[in-house]
């Protein structure tokens, strides 16, 4: 019992983890495209 | 390997994967990721230091001696991109993916898999990179800058350079984004954000900083590509193109660029000074607000990189005065490192030596970029020997004094062996006097009129120049003695305990040394006593 | 500004007479021959002094610390890791020098910016790698003179890679007639100035980025495709002031010296009539496309 819910928790974390990391990664591809299309539009 | 029979063990945590393509090309193991990224820019620093080669060796004497104009360009920048982002930038990352989980309590990176491909594209990115230097045209010869129109004049090697730069962004990018979920979702319970070690912090700040910055630069050099291949006309003022447009844009990213590499180091500094002072750092949160500043400030100075490109009068007194304040939380950080040795028992170890050795040379490079911030006097300043010997002040003996301090305080605890005391502080002295000799007197010659990036000079700037190449040729030997003192002691180094120093506080310093291969399997239980900033009450 | 400036000159005094070269094992900056480069000068030398002041008290502090606080003499840590005074004291005092730093950088600042007013105008035009000169107006008088300004023979042939040739053999007489080194410092046309005059300067490059730079002057200017910079000097010493770019522009970018020659009003006046001369004889309909008419030094 107290074995599986380290495990859970441990998986929770993981499972954060994922989530944090793709809001990063969806950020950086955003400056990336902001800046581009900023560049080009203003011409 | 002796470790066959325990090999059937499954549940056995410290079997590493046999075979070395299995051990170190798949590796998921942030400390194996970590070796990985330090030896690769172990290797990247030599590579540096070789094209500084060339570049010290022509300035030597007035006239031209060795190498074509062309090449030396060629030189100047190949020697800025790979020492940058080859040599500084990996290993602070390789520092962070061996310390990072093991100082907050965590079993791994929170995504190994993203871990080993963000390793495994630099040597890629450097690949094509170096191998501008063999093909017709030869490599990028615009300065690690790369403005244009000077650096879209060039053969093919734009096209690599950019390539290049775009995997490395990449790598870093993803690195961030490992480094921030661990920090953030894999801390062990009861590891606070604000009890963890200054160096997690200071790499917290950093990757946002490369997650904001990075992709600006790919940005930029994405239109530089258009702009040399596709016709766009981004930055050609003859098609309705901006030049200075591409500066703003390079130093909105340029100058967080040399905050990510000096705030990693603040953070080492910030780790090695109270174990050798025996006494907890002071001003923990201070320390922490004052990284955030930094990093906050960095996004709001970058116009004064460009001071003398003709903004209105406005725009150079807004950034001028914005660069002064970064004096501000910067003279908060060295006040405080010298107040925690300040009622402290302190012992010399060679960490400790490197340490003490960066807050005085980093605080001189701080000192000519108080200098550099006045506007008038920049456009002195600017584009001369000083501001080479401004940032080589503040990125070798600062960043890279840094990273060599780290290596020797964490080596007891990677390898489980003690360093021989008496080479390291040899090894030690000997960079001292060396890198002072190279770098100082370019503040001389950069006063005295010598422009920066130019193979020849007048003959006034001969003696200067020659001290100079003297010192760098002293600096040549350093990694030879660095990489012997290493290898001795892995071989036949003493044992280490598990806290390796005597003052020494963290989670690193409760497993044993060498660490496990695999570390808090099941999150540690925190108790203050552990930590070096354990209890901020007071 | 005139006590620093004061402390600026005895400085100079102290580190040996100014000259228009720079001087072997030079450790400072020139103060300049205008007044906006002396009060450069005084600026960077304040900041100088500012961090010598820094770095006296926090060097002295850590190396007492390292004497007092060893180990080996049986120091015991504390364990105090706060002092809000001392916290308070040293972000309060920083904003005090920085702001002492800031109001003459600024006033200095804006003098430099105030292009107005000026008695003539020259446009300045980086290429790869030669500077062009355009002599616009002389108060409301036009002109036409326009010359290219590149790198000497000499220098030019002893620069070659393995030229064999002797860099410290080629000097040319100064001025006051003494003989300088002039290696990679000389052009065959100098861009002539007259003293004590307002000259204003309109900067621009044709190819890549380049910067106009003679330190003597007190500053730079990037000279950039499709942008015009404004900048201005007015020289008190007539003499032969020298510089470079100081923007990579390629391959031969340490090979496009400046040379200033600042001498007195009315033999100014005289020259760049001669010019004007020339350029609009070279200019008639009969001349065929004609090239840059050639100063002849004054």
């Amino acid at each position: 019992m107290k074995q599986t819910s380290v495990k859970s928790d441990s998986e929770q974390r993981r499972a954060a983890a994922r989530r944090t990391a793709w809001i990063v990664a969806i950020v950086a591809v955003a400056i990336y495209l902001l800046f581009f299309l900023s560049q080009g539009l203003s011409h | 390997m002796t470790t066959h029979a325990v090999a059937h063990h499954d549940d056995h945590h410290d079997d590493k994967p046999h075979g070395f393509l299995h051990r170190w090309v798949f590796s998921t193991n942030h400390k194996d990721i970590g070796t990985l990224y330090l030896v690769f820019s172990f290797i990247m620093v030599c590579v540096g230091a070789a094209f500084s080669g060339v570049i010290r060796t022509e300035l030597m004497k007035p006239g031209l001696q060795f190498v074509q104009p062309y090449f030396f360009n060629e030189m100047t920048t190949m020697h800025g991109l790979v020492m940058i982002f080859g040599a500084i930038m990996p290993s602070f990352v390789g520092l962070a993916n061996w310390m990072i989980p093991m100082m907050i309590g965590a079993p791994d990176m929170a995504l190994p898999r993203m871990n080993n491909w963000s390793f495994w594209i630099l040597p890629f990115a450097f690949f094509l990179l170096l191998s501008t230097l063999f093909i017709p045209g030869g490599a990028p010869a615009g300065g690690w800058t790369m403005y244009p129109p000077l650096s879209i004049q060039g053969g093919d090697s734009v096209a690599l350079m950019v390539f290049a730069i775009h995997l490395m962004g990449i790598s870093s990018i993803m690195g961030s984004i490992n480094i921030i979920a661990t920090i953030l979702n894999m801390r062990a319970p009861g590891m606070d954000l604000l009890k963890m070690p200054v160096f997690v912090w200071s790499w917290l700040i950093t990757a946002f900083l490369l997650i904001a910055v990075m992709p600006v630069l790919a940005g930029a050099v994405t239109m530089l590509l258009t702009d040399r291949y596709f016709g766009t006309s981004f930055f050609n003022a003859a098609g309705g193109g901006d030049p200075v447009m591409y500066q703003h844009i390079f130093w909105f990213f340029g100058h967080p660029e040399v905050y990510i590499m000096i705030l990693p180091g603040f953070g080492i500094i910030s780790e090695i000074i109270p174990t050798f002072s025996r006494k907890p750092l002071f001003g923990y949160q201070a320390m922490v607000y004052a990284l955030a500043s930094i990093a906050f400030l960095s996004f709001i100075v970058w116009g004064h990189h460009m001071f003398t490109v003709g903004m209105p009068l406005g725009g150079e007194l807004y950034f001028m005065y914005a660069t002064m304040l970064i004096a501000i939380p910067t003279g908060v950080k060295v006040f405080n490192w010298v107040s925690t040795m300040w009622g402290g028992s302190l012992t010399f170890e060679t960490p400790m030596l490197w340490a003490i050795s960066f807050v005085v040379l980093f605080t001189i490079g701080g000192f000519s970029g108080v200098m550099l911030a006045l506007v008038p006097a920049d456009f002195q300043y600017q584009d001369t020997y000083f501001v080479v010997a401004h940032f080589h002040y503040v990125l070798v003996t600062g960043a890279l004094f840094a990273i060599i301090a780290a290596i020797y305080y964490w080596w007891p605890k990677w390898t489980g062996r003690m360093y021989n005391e008496t080479w390291a502080k040899f090894h030690f002295w000997w960079t001292m006097v060396f890198v002072n000799v190279l770098f100082f007197p370019q503040h001389f010659l950069g006063l005295a009129g010598m422009p920066r990036r130019i193979p020849d000079y007048n003959v006034a700037f001969a003696d200067w120049n020659f001290v100079s190449t003297i010192g760098a040729y002293g600096m040549y030997l350093t990694p030879f003695m660095f990489f012997f003192i290493l290898w001795h002691s892995k071989r036949h180094g003493a044992p280490a305990a598990a806290r390796a120093w005597e003052g020494a506080h963290g989670l690193e310093w409760t497993v044993p040394s060498p660490a496990p291969f695999h570390t808090f399997a099941t999150p540690p239980v925190i108790r203050d006593e552990d930590l070096a900033h354990g209890d901020i009450s007071h | 500004m005139r006590s620093k400036l004061g402390l600026g000159l005895v400085l100079t005094a102290v580190a040996g007479a100014a000259h228009a070269l720079a001087e072997p094992w030079q450790l400072n900056m020139a103060p300049g021959v205008t007044q906006t480069s002396r009060e450069v000068y005084a600026l960077h030398m304040y900041g100088f002094y500012v961090c010598v002041a820094i770095g006296v008290i926090v060097f002295g502090a850590m190396i007492v610390a390292m004497f007092k606080f060893r180990k080996s003499k049986g120091a015991v840590a504390a364990t105090w890791s706060h002092n809000t005074v001392a916290e308070t004291i040293w972000t309060v005092v920083p904003i005090l020098i920085l702001v002492s730093l800031a109001w003459p950088a600024t006033s200095v600042m804006v003098k430099m910016a105030y292009t107005e007013k000026s008695d003539m105008t020259v446009k300045i035009t980086g290429y790869q790698w030669k500077w062009g000169y355009d002599y616009i107006n002389v108060g409301d008088k036009p002109y036409h003179v326009r010359f290219i300004s590149r790198l000497d023979t000499r220098s030019d042939k002893t620069r070659e890679l393995r030229s064999g040739l002797d860099p410290w053999a080629v000097k040319d007489k100064d001025y006051g007639g003494t003989e300088r080194n002039t290696y990679l410092l000389d052009v065959d046309h100098p861009l002539v100035l007259p003293t004590d005059t307002k000259i204003r300067f309109v900067v621009t490059g044709d190819d890549v980025i380049h910067a106009w730079w003679v330190p003597q002057l007190g500053w730079k200017q990037d000279a950039i495709p499709g942008i015009i910079n404004d900048d201005w000097t007015e020289i008190h010493d007539p003499g032969i002031y020298r510089g470079q770019c100081a923007e990579l522009c390629g391959q031969d970018h340490g090979f496009m010296p400046i040379v200033v020659k600042a001498v007195p009003k009315a033999e100014f006046t005289k020259w760049l009539d001669e010019q004007e001369a020339l350029a609009t004889k070279a200019n008639a309909p009969a001349a065929p496309a004609a090239a840059p008419a050639a100063p002849q030094a004054p």
